[in-house]
């Protein structure tokens, strides 16, 4: 039995099902950070003093041009999928993966500097929130990471049966990425300028 | 026990005893509640920074709730239009087959 409108559009949705899916499912990440940010809200707009100069910019300043770059190099894998221009394709698929991997490195390098100075998630509700909104977002990276190494590895063989919905899985995972990149975006300025 | 269930017939209540038990229970809880109710000096002042925590916190999360709900909606209000259209046979039709929300 074949899975209905993997190619074609759904006449009734105007979208193939994949991509119904996946805004459905951006939907609720968007509600799944929304109640992060009120709880960032909350405690920041409670709290008498809100630490400032604790993290440090530059670092995250070089992880928004990376994760920026991954949203263009992603965009560029979908472009030449749809071009039916495979090798180009799995080359911006692993930059993208190339630079996610930057990305959590970055992240990890952050982590590693806050940890042995002594300053854990129970330090301050600063740190609470901090290592909670930054650590749900680089649980998305890594789950973009495994999406599009399927894509370069295992599940690369479908654009030789079924070009169109190779592509198509490429748009979508590019949605996802493009979300994720989006959280970080508004991440950066409320937990590291303001 | 057993006697007592067989003989219990809902039928058989007294009325005046039910409303009896509904009085001493309102007037029970009215009585009880007033233990519950939150201090008003160190919670919900109107000049805590706390309050003006809570104000915020609720408004985004208002705002984002209803953002999302919003985009559902006019999803389904287009997917309505879009049935009607492809009921009508006047739904536009490219040469991939039916055309996307962007292109429509």
């Amino acid at each position: 039995m074949e899975i209905p409108y993997t190619i074609e559009t759904h006449p009734e949705t105007g979208l193939y099902n994949a991509k119904a899916g996946i805004w459905l499912f951006i939907a609720s990440e968007v509600m799944l950070f929304g109640a992060l940010f009120t709880s960032l809200i909350l405690l920041r707009v409670s709290a008498p003093e809100w630490p400032k100069g604790v993290l440090d910019i530059p670092m995250a300043t070089l992880n928004t041009v990376v994760l920026i770059s991954s949203s263009v190099t992603m965009v560029l894998a979908w472009n030449s999928a749809s071009k039916r221009k495979y090798p180009q394709c799995r080359m911006f698929l692993g930059a993208t993966i190339a630079l996610a991997l930057i990305f959590l490195g970055v992240k990890y390098a952050e982590y590693h500097h806050h940890l042995s100075l002594g300053e854990y998630p129970s330090t301050s509700t600063f740190l609470g929130i901090y290592y909670a909104m930054t650590g749900l977002h680089a649980l998305h990276v890594a789950g973009g990471i495994f999406v599009n190494g399927y894509f370069v590895g295992p599940g690369f063989a479908m654009h030789r049966n079924n070009p169109m919905r190779f592509a198509h899985r490429v748009e979508i995972a590019g949605l996802y990425w493009h979300f994720v990149d989006l959280v970080w975006l508004f991440l950066f300025p409320v937990l590291y300028l303001f | 026990m057993r006697k007592s269930l067989r003989r219990f017939n809902p039928q058989r209540v007294n009325k005046r005893n039910l409303l009896f038990s509904f009085i001493s229970m309102a007037i029970l809880t009215l009585i009880a509640a007033a233990g519950a109710f939150s201090c008003p000096v160190c919670y919900g002042a109107g000049e805590s920074s706390r309050f003006d925590g809570m104000n915020w916190a609720i408004l985004a999360m208002v705002g984002i709730t209803g953002a999302v709900l919003s985009g559902i909606s006019a999803f389904f209000v287009a997917m309505r239009k879009r049935i009607r259209m492809h009921r009508d046979g006047t739904l536009p039709v490219s040469s991939k087959g039916i055309v996307e929300w962007n292109n429509s």
